[in-house]
């Protein structure tokens, strides 16, 4: 089951099964993917994982009427019965007028190359092995309070997708997928025990960093933590370093998920074209961008996808949509949709500003840098946001000493509106959803 | 579509085993698994939609030392199984091992009494459970839209291994959510409940639908009431069942044993130790019939059974699978579980719980003057090496002069798990199992568990709102 042709064969097979089981319109997506994953602790090979998967989902459209069954049983009796569970399925729903295919012409019309596959040459077993091994020398070996690791990984990954309509769109696309983590743990005085992880993953193996710079700064990282203390209670600038601001905007992004503003599910359902945070503040989705982490040919839905500023100097522009939510919300569908409902992000980012990360500490005075967070505490209906941090004291505009057991709050309207420095730091490879060094005016901090 | 489990008969399992053990791994296990999963999404309504999944597959692993070598496939032909054994085997290099002990079933609980078993009842009866929400939560005040789902899934799986263990299990799961919007003067507001367990439609004799809805509208208007939580340090008393998170979060995940093993953890090294306060004793307990955290049998084929963690404030053991225990010399307790054929086993939690104490109810309340009290929770997390855990407050309210008195804001709870525990006051004799909702996620690997506490009041914690100081 690996030959190209094979895989559309049994594509086209399933669509002519759900027509023949009396579906009006079907999709469907055909994945095929595999996977390498390795850890290795303390110099030896704890984990070694190599397997391949497969599986077909197939949606129908039935009077309006939609189900979706998936399955890893590809043989031709278990299309067939795939496809009769469908349709018998979707009859008891009930019909639903957003529930059809996308029209023709509101598919991609071309699907640009946006080499998310490396077709060179992979470090086999022996090689990884070598490189996870590296990696956790070098952070060890970095400072004698790094005394354990909880895991040094490296992962490959080769997933290849075929989505196929019933009217006519069919798109075919592999991505590859890189990754290596290192998660040490360092000892205090007092016998205190730290962890942080720090990663990396990129769709092509040379662009993952040299084990050396990972280690540096999974070192920096682990140390900074030890020796915490508790931190004050009261109303002060946040800091979130780019990680955590990447965090932010991804709860910014289900603010204004299409799926979330029809449903009345966003705090920011009713205020489009309006003021919804500083004016330093952008926030945009780019699903073109060559080799990105998020990048991606068209939605799931195979529609058409471009850059686009969702939130512009804090003037709120546009909804994320899918052809779901575009459809209730009567706009345009911008080409959010995943595959099976509901709208995702791909490269989302925040636009970078002109500060170093160290003048937005400095203009800070006194407050807090948040380098962790813990817990889900944002409900994207009302806006509140209560979260769970470990974060940097910050004394006198410098990093004092670390706090840990603190929570940061506040009303998302107030933080966005808040941001009154944004970093110069923007790093691509830090994930899909990302974003430079973020500084909120005040928050309610929360510590001892 | 009603696959059951992968044919594997007696041969073909023992070739497997000796395929795995070629290059003379310590242990070797094959785990075959079938799931079928289903899902009504009710919206508006009405079933909007409907999803149905069919997984089937089997996993190999070989233990050597401290090594884990696993491959997995769905393709099920004898070739296709031997080169994932043969695949797993190569985390070994030497020569063969001895071949697979003679497989025996171990005796088994029956903890899933499914009097009406999911598959057997049909799909309009499920449809009904979501109408029977809808006509109470439309009907409630201020509720603005509802939403529900109804999933249900029925796992079978298999595990044979090396050491002549040849284990069956079939599992059914549901779970029932209710998702519902109040609004007022513009003013949005959402809470979601579920329930559930591992049983079939009878669950829903003894858990009327109409409860749930309730409870979430009820949830969410409360919610349009509340003022903003306070902020800071203050005494916090936790209310029976969901606050079983607590446990989870602060003791459980760092009494997995894994951690413990690699000194890792906070506790690691501190069994007989004192580690929390003397009213304290926790247990894990896969024992509750129908249960969403009841377990006849781990993912490695051991009986499920119930571990006391912490006796009256003393560290007694961890949660160990096969590696964890071998390794570190210990009693298995049969927590080895895993997500699907496409994982390999770690330490899991099933149930974890505190059992009742000997306070009253009340007398907790009249010990505070000015505080916090956490009816429920929707959820938590761990940092393992410090200790340092979160949960989030769905309900949450002051206590002033002993009183419950104005509802507030969810809001983080943040803490230390080891000095937490050390700051339980006192312990009431309420206990409650929390409704069956929980899913625990580790190393990318999700299973059901379920908690349940009793009420239970905390000197001091701290919590994470935006209202002044907390401090009394």
């Amino acid at each position: 089951m690996s030959a190209a042709a094979d895989i559309r064969d049994l594509a086209a097979r399933a669509l002519a099964e759900a027509e023949r089981a009396g579906a009006d319109e079907a999709d469907l997506r055909v994945f095929e993917s595999r996977e390498l994953q390795l850890v290795v602790r303390l110099g030896e090979v704890e984990v070694l994982k190599e397997a391949g998967d497969r599986g077909v989902a197939l949606r129908v459209f039935k009077g309006r009427r939609r189900a979706v069954v998936g399955t890893t049983e590809l043989d031709p009796a278990g299309l067939e019965r795939l496809a009769r569970e469908a349709v018998a399925l979707a009859a008891v729903c009930e019909p639903d007028d957003t529930h059809r295919l996308p029209e023709p012409d509101l598919f991609a019309a071309e699907l640009p190359d946006l080499d998310l596959c490396d077709d060179g040459a992979a470090p086999d077993t022996a090689a990884a092995i070598a490189l996870a091994r590296d990696l956790e020398a070098a952070t060890l070996g970095a400072d004698p309070r790094i005394d354990n690791c909880q895991q040094s990984r490296f992962t490959r990954g080769l997933t290849r997708t075929v989505y196929v309509t019933s009217n006519g769109f069919a798109a075919d696309w592999r991505r590859t997928g890189y990754s290596l983590a290192i998660q040490p743990v360092a000892r205090g005085r007092n016998g205190e025990r730290v962890t942080d992880a720090w990663f990396q993953r990129a769709p092509h193996f040379a662009d993952l960093r040299d084990v050396e710079v990972l280690a540096a700064e999974a070192a920096r990282r682990v140390l900074r933590r030890l020796d915490a203390r508790r931190a004050p209670t009261g109303a002060f600038p946040v800091v979130f370093e780019p990680r955590m601001a990447a965090r932010l905007a991804a709860m910014v992004f289900r603010c204004v998920s299409g799926t979330a503003v029809w449903r009345g599910l966003s705090y920011l359902a009713d205020r489009r074209g309006e003021r919804v945070a500083s004016e330093r503040f952008t926030l945009v989705d780019d699903p073109h961008r060559p080799r990105g982490l998020g990048s991606r040919p068209c939605d799931g839905e195979g529609l058409a996808c471009r850059r686009l500023a969702l939130v512009d100097g804090g003037a709120l522009r546009s909804f994320a949509t899918d052809l779901e939510s575009a459809r209730r919300l009567d706009l345009p569908p911008t080409g959010h949709g995943l595959w099976g409902g509901g709208v995702g992000p791909s490269n989302l980012h925040v636009l970078p500003g002109d500060q170093s990360p160290e003048a937005i500490i400095a203009g800070a005075g006194r407050g807090l840098v948040v380098i962790d967070m813990m817990g889900q505490g944002f409900d994207a209906t009302s806006g509140h946001w209560s979260q769970g941090c470990t974060g940097l004291w910050i004394e006198d505009g410098a990093v004092s000493h670390p706090v840990s057991e603190v929570t940061v709050a506040g009303h998302l309207d107030e933080v966005l509106g808040g941001v009154d420095a944004v970093g110069d730091d923007l790093d691509f490879s830090l994930g899909a959803v990302t974003a430079p060094t973020l500084r909120v005016a005040a928050m309610t901090v929360a510590g001892g | 579509m009603d696959g059951g489990l992968p044919p594997l008969d007696e041969g073909l399992l023992t070739r497997l085993l000796e395929r795995a053990l070629e290059r003379g791994g310590d242990y070797a296990d094959v785990f075959a698994e079938s799931s079928r999963s289903q899902v009504l999404r009710w919206e508006e309504g009405r079933v909007k939609e409907a999803d149905l999944d069919l997984q089937r597959g089997v996993g190999v692993r070989v233990l050597s030392g401290e090594k884990t070598g696993y491959a997995y496939s769905d393709v099920l032909t004898e070739d296709a199984l031997l080169a994932a054994a043969a695949t797993a085997a190569h985390i070994a290099a030497g020569g063969g091992a001895p071949a697979p002990a003679p497989r025996v079933a171990p005796g088994l609980p029956d903890r899933y009494p499914d009097r009406r078993p999911l598959a057997d009842a049909d799909l309009a009866e499920k449809v009904a459970l979501l109408e029977g929400l809808e006509a109470v939560a439309a009907a409630e005040p201020e509720v603005e839209r509802h939403l529900a789902s109804y999933a249900e899934t029925v796992q079978e799986v298999l595990v044979a291994t090396s050491d002549g263990v040849l284990a069956r299990d079939r599992r059914p799961l549901l779970r029932l959510n209710c998702t519902v919007v109040a609004a007022r003067n513009g003013r949005r507001e959402t809470a979601r409940r579920s329930m559930g367990g591992r049983a079939g439609m009878e669950f829903f004799d003894a858990n009327p639908v109409a409860d749930l809805a309730r409870e979430a509208a009820g949830g969410a208007r409360r919610l349009l009431d509340a003022d903003a939580a306070p902020a800071g340090p203050m005494p916090v008393i936790l209310g029976a069942a969901t606050s079983g998170i607590l446990l989870h979060e602060a003791v459980g995940h760092g009494l997995e044993a894994d951690f413990n093993r690699k000194g890792t953890s906070r506790f690691t090294d501190r069994v007989g130790e004192r580690v929390a306060s003397e009213l304290c004793t926790v247990v894990d307990d896969p024992g509750f019939a129908g249960d969403r955290g009841a377990l006849n049998v781990d993912d490695e084929g051991r009986p499920a059974e119930r571990t006391v963690l912490i006796e009256k404030g003393v560290l007694q053991g961890y949660l160990h699978d096969r590696l964890s225990a071998r390794l570190m010399k210990a009693a298995p307790t049969g927590n080895g579980r895993r997500e699907s054929y496409r994982h390999h086993p770690l330490p899991r939690m099933t149930c974890t719980l505190m059992p009742a104490g000997d306070s009253d109810v009340a007398d907790l309340f009249r010990a505070v003057k000015r505080g916090f009290y956490a009816k429920s929770f929707s959820g938590g997390q761990v940092d393992i090496a410090r200790g340092d855990f979160v949960f989030n407050v769905t309900e949450g309210y002051l206590v002033e002069d002993g009183r419950v008195t104005a509802p507030v804001k969810g809001a983080t709870l943040i803490g230390n798990g080891p000095e937490i525990m050390g700051r339980v006051s006192m312990v009431a004799g309420d206990f409650a199992l929390s409704p069956g909702m929980w899913n625990c996620g580790k190393r990318g690997q999700g299973v059901p568990v379920n908690v349940g506490l009793p009420h239970v009041l905390i000197s001091e914690i701290t919590v994470g709102g935006t209202r002044g100081s907390g401090a009394p």
